[in-house]
């Protein structure tokens, strides 16, 4: 029976499987997913356990794969993912694999070295072409301006006289230079060489590609004249310090004409290698782009197995493996059947085998749950996974807490705009799994699916029961109050309950309170008794589960030292407080409101031991100071109870047993070698045992300490009884925030919606401006009141669950059922991807 | 008084249907229990909230208080 209302029973088996035929056997049970293996060695350092050279062509494998992906993310491939999922392959596949990985990777790596040496020579030729066309303006400068002369002096006229000299020669080196460096390029010159050499520049207008990084980069050719060699070597080294390229450049326009045409045609040539280098890469990762989601499922499931492998025991013999594992007593038989075909599979003829195991231990928590169940299984386990077969709060969950979500949230509008995104959301659902979206805020909402549908169901229903639809009311059935028919009115009367009132509005609020003025009086009042109501009911619902898990493991006194007292504290208290409200609701009317108790009043005098009598007034019920009095010694009655009974009687056991212990003792010494002390005997292995087998694993093996057991009895006894106090107190917040949101729907209304209402104008303007207020008003109510006040009243939904339902009787000290799942593994590693 | 109390009757009758005799008809499955539970979780919380909302109104203590433009309407509106 999978149902939700109890963890499901585990079963340790161990399993031995042929070594041949584990790999196969492994393998389903992951594509099963039901089994949870345990740690064989853990105390073996992970180099050191048996298949880690698999793991290590596995983790190999996966290299080179994430090389190939991102080689082909970079060419802006599409990869096919067709979401199916290969079975792990065999292992002797490994290596085809492995070889078909090593040369795409080689092949990629090949190219790509190529790719770069021809780029960066098509850099270096571009440049060279560049330098050659720009510095061919420069020497035509020259030769317009009559300088063209070689031997012309860069002083001119002047030097020739001054110096006398023979006319020298002025050499020039040219380069490119990132056009960013330049000016600082260009002064480092001037003050290195004193102003002595001439620098001409222009820019590359085209961008040109980096090489190594793939970059744009703008640069600008240089040239530069200098007289004599000592200049020349300090200017080739500022170039050197600059990263400024520096290429040959022919002195005489023959010969840079003749260069020209050569880089020209050599860049032509390299083009076409390049483009075929391109091309051939390319054809490389859209073949590998194919299938390199297949191979990545594949690799994963294999490294997920030999992960799995390493757990496992060898046996003496080196021929079979042992595993341990958990799972589930419902799903022996699918084990049994994947372990079958694995074996089958691998064509081993010794069948593979499982044993179940007794075990003191305590065994993984699995709740199963279906697509529904996951997300209200998921609050829980969110606040502590449940121990092993205790009451699963889910199922309640799954109502109470869209249910208290929706009375702090009531209004009907509101819930149906929150019941129509969920709608759509259930209802594409699988659209939307395939899209398999990135945002990870719709991806919470979306998982949250049916818990959104539920809250905003019952919105719908709590709103119509508070009479609010987007802070309005409706009046379906006819209001209970009348007025006067004959005028005049006064400014402001209060109806009176007892002529202008016919009967209750047969369902929710009366429309008139959204109307009248002293709406917020009767609003606090009602719904501050519905939340103590509704609180107080949940809060013994939580007790009465309690009783549900002593009963399951039988510890009876458990039920007679703790539920029986708490559950009397809890109604002499609050259940007495409920039943004054709905009472009062009944016994007094508007003829009689002078006598009405105030109920505060009536619980603060229970506590005191006090009674105050209201003046010309009948008691609430016959006897009700004594009633009230018994009550309370009752409720101060119960909390000794809680806190010593247990205790004393658990110390008094202890005794027993050590005088029982003693008593076995002292009889095998003095009856060594008889029989007769087998019955007392069996007695105490049975106590030893105990002790032995379940050491280290929750309470089973600890000793006994009756300060310890004292102290935690106290804890739990004060915890509980302040605790329902408190707890009582802060179900008042289903009050609170359902006021808040009420009247902050109210303002928006009054603020926003009705400024447009009451536009006057123009036959069309009115219209256009209702049109922009409106959209004001809606983006307000989605984003404040939806989203925001959702958020928060999901919070306080939440807090009343973990805390003040769930502490009544939810330990959640156990630990999770992880299943071995290629599923679960190929999920998360996708998730880790993006 | 006996208006009230056909009322609370048919309420409380609805309530209990759903709560009470829907969930034997559940159909068969691994998650009738489940479903069971939240039929009868579902009609407690609806049926406590309405009880709450009516009884709270059964013998009001207080009357609302209107405006005299509210008590115009009321009385052209309203009062049939």
């Amino acid at each position: 029976m999978g149902t939700l209302f109890r963890s499901e029973q585990m079963t340790l088996c161990q399993l031995f499987l042929q070594s041949e035929a584990a790999y196969t056997c492994v393998s389903e049970l992951g594509e099963l997913g039901l089994a949870m293996f345990r740690d064989l060695n853990p105390d073996v350092n992970a180099f050191q356990r048996k298949f880690v050279n698999e793991v290590r062509r596995c983790d190999e494998m996966e290299r080179k794969l994430r090389f190939l992906e991102k080689e082909i993310k970079r060419d802006k491939i599409p990869m096919l993912d067709v979401g199916d999922n290969p079975e792990a392959p065999q292992p002797r596949e490994m290596i085809d694999l492995e070889a078909t990985f090593e040369k795409l990777e080689n092949e990629l790596k090949e190219v790509n070295t190529n790719a770069e040496a021809l780029k960066k020579t098509y850099l270096e030729l571009t440049e060279l072409k560049h330098i050659l066309k720009k510095t061919q303006t420069f020497f035509d400068e020259m030769q317009e301006s009559g300088m063209g002369d070689d031997s012309t002096h860069l002083l001119g006229d002047e030097g020739l006289r001054a110096g006398g000299q023979a006319p020298m020669k002025l050499g020039f080196v040219a380069g490119v230079i990132l056009r960013e460096r330049l000016n600082s390029f260009e002064r480092m010159l001037w003050r290195v060489c004193r102003g002595n050499v001439f620098l001409r520049q222009a820019e590359i207008e085209t961008p040109l590609e980096d090489p190594t990084t793939g970059d744009n980069v703008y640069k600008s050719v240089f040239i530069i004249f200098f007289q004599g060699e000592q200049l020349k070597t300090r200017v080739k080294k500022i170039c050197e310090g600059f990263q400024a390229t520096l290429y040959p450049c022919p002195e005489t326009p023959a010969d840079r004409r003749e260069m020209i045409g050569g880089v020209v045609s050599r860049i032509e040539d390299l083009n076409t290698v390049l483009s075929q280098t391109t091309e051939h890469r390319h054809r490389v990762l859209v073949a590998a782009a194919k299938n390199i989601k297949n191979w990545f499922v594949k690799v994963r499931k294999i490294k997920a197995i030999y992960h799995t492998l390493n757990m496992f025991n060898l046996d003496v013999t080196q021929k079979c493996l042992i595993a341990e594992c958990w799972c589930a007593l419902e799903d022996l038989d699918r084990i049994h059947n994947a372990l079958r075909r694995g074996t089958e599979r691998s064509g081993s003829s010794v069948p593979s085998i499982l044993n179940r195991m007794e075990t003191k231990e305590t065994p993984p928590t699995f709740n199963r749950t279906n697509k529904f169940t996951r997300g209200f299984q998921n609050i829980i386990n969110a606040y502590g996974v449940g121990t092993y077969r205790e009451v699963n709060p889910a199922p309640y969950t799954i109502i109470t807490f869209p249910f208290l979500f929706a009375v702090m949230f009531g209004d009907a509008g509101h819930g149906l705009l929150m019941t129509l995104f969920a709608l759509w959301m259930v209802l594409k659902e699988k659209g939307i799994i395939a899209q398999k979206s990135k945002n990870e805020i719709f991806n919470t909402f979306f998982n949250g699916r049916y818990i959104i549908l539920l809250m905003g169901l019952f919105s719908i229903y709590t709103g119509l029961i508070y009479n609010d639809i987007f802070s309005k009311s409706i009046n379906i059935f006819g209001s209970g109050w009348r007025v006067n028919k004959i005028g005049p009115y006064e400014k402001d009367i209060t109806l009176d309950p007892v002529h202008n009132y016919t009967g209750p509005y047969p369902f929710g609020v009366d429309p008139v309170w959204q109307i009248s003025e002293n709406k917020i009086v009767f609003l606090n009042s009602y719904k501050m008794k519905l939340s103590v109501i509704l609180g107080v009911g949940q809060m013994l619902f939580g007790v009465i589960l309690s009783l549900w898990n002593h009963r399951y493991f039988k510890n009876y006194l458990n039920i007679f030292c703790e539920f029986i007292p708490q559950i009397i504290f809890l109604l002499c208290l609050f259940g007495y407080m409920d039943i004054l409200i709905i009472a009062k609701w009944i016994k007094y009317s508007g003829a009689d409101s002078g006598c009405a108790p105030s109920i505060l009043t009536a619980v603060i005098n229970l506590c005191m031991f006090s009674f105050t009598k209201i003046e010309n007034c009948p008691d609430f019920y016959v006897g009700q100071e004594y009633v009230q009095k018994a009550l309370m010694i009752i409720v101060i009655v119960c909390i000794p109870w809680m806190l010593c009974l247990k205790p004393y009687i658990l110390v008094r056991q202890e005794g027993k047993k050590k005088f029982l212990i003693r008593a076995t003792q002292e009889n095998n010494s003095n009856q060594k070698d008889e029989h007769s002390g087998d019955q007392v005997n069996d007695v105490a292995v049975t106590i030893d045992g105990g002790h032995s087998m379940g050491g280290g694993h929750g309470e089973h093996g600890e000793e006994f300490d009756p300060m310890n057991t004292c102290i935690h009895q106290a804890i739990e006894t004060i915890e509980y009884c302040l605790g329902s106090i408190s707890h009582t107190a802060s179900y008042l917040r289903l009050w609170a925030l359902s006021l808040a949101h009420a009247e902050l729907s109210e303002v928006l209304w009054s603020m926003v919606m009705k400024i447009g209402l009451q536009k006057r104008g123009v036959w069309f303007t009115g219209g256009i401006i209702m049109y922009f207020i409106f959209a004001f008003w809606a983006v307000l109510t989605v984003g404040i009141l939806l989203i925001m006040e959702g958020l928060s009243a999901f919070l306080h939904a939440l807090r009343l669950h973990w805390v003040e339902f769930q502490s009544k009787f939810y330990k959640g000290a156990g630990y999770i059922f992880q299943p071995f799942s290629f599923e679960i593994i190929l999920d998360e590693a996708s998730a880790e991807e993006s | 008084m006996a208006h009230s109390f056909v009322v609370w009757l048919v309420f409380t009758l609805l309530w209990g249907a759903i709560g009470g005799v829907l969930p034997l008809f559940i159909p068969r499955s691994d998650n009738r229990g489940i479903v069971q539970v939240m039929v009868i979780t579902t009609a407690v919380c609806c049926y406590v909230m309405w009880l709450a909302t009516f009884l709270s109104q059964l013998n009001p203590l207080q009357g609302p208080q209107v405006s005299d433009v509210t008590q115009l309407l009321m009385s052209k509106n309203w009062n049939s």
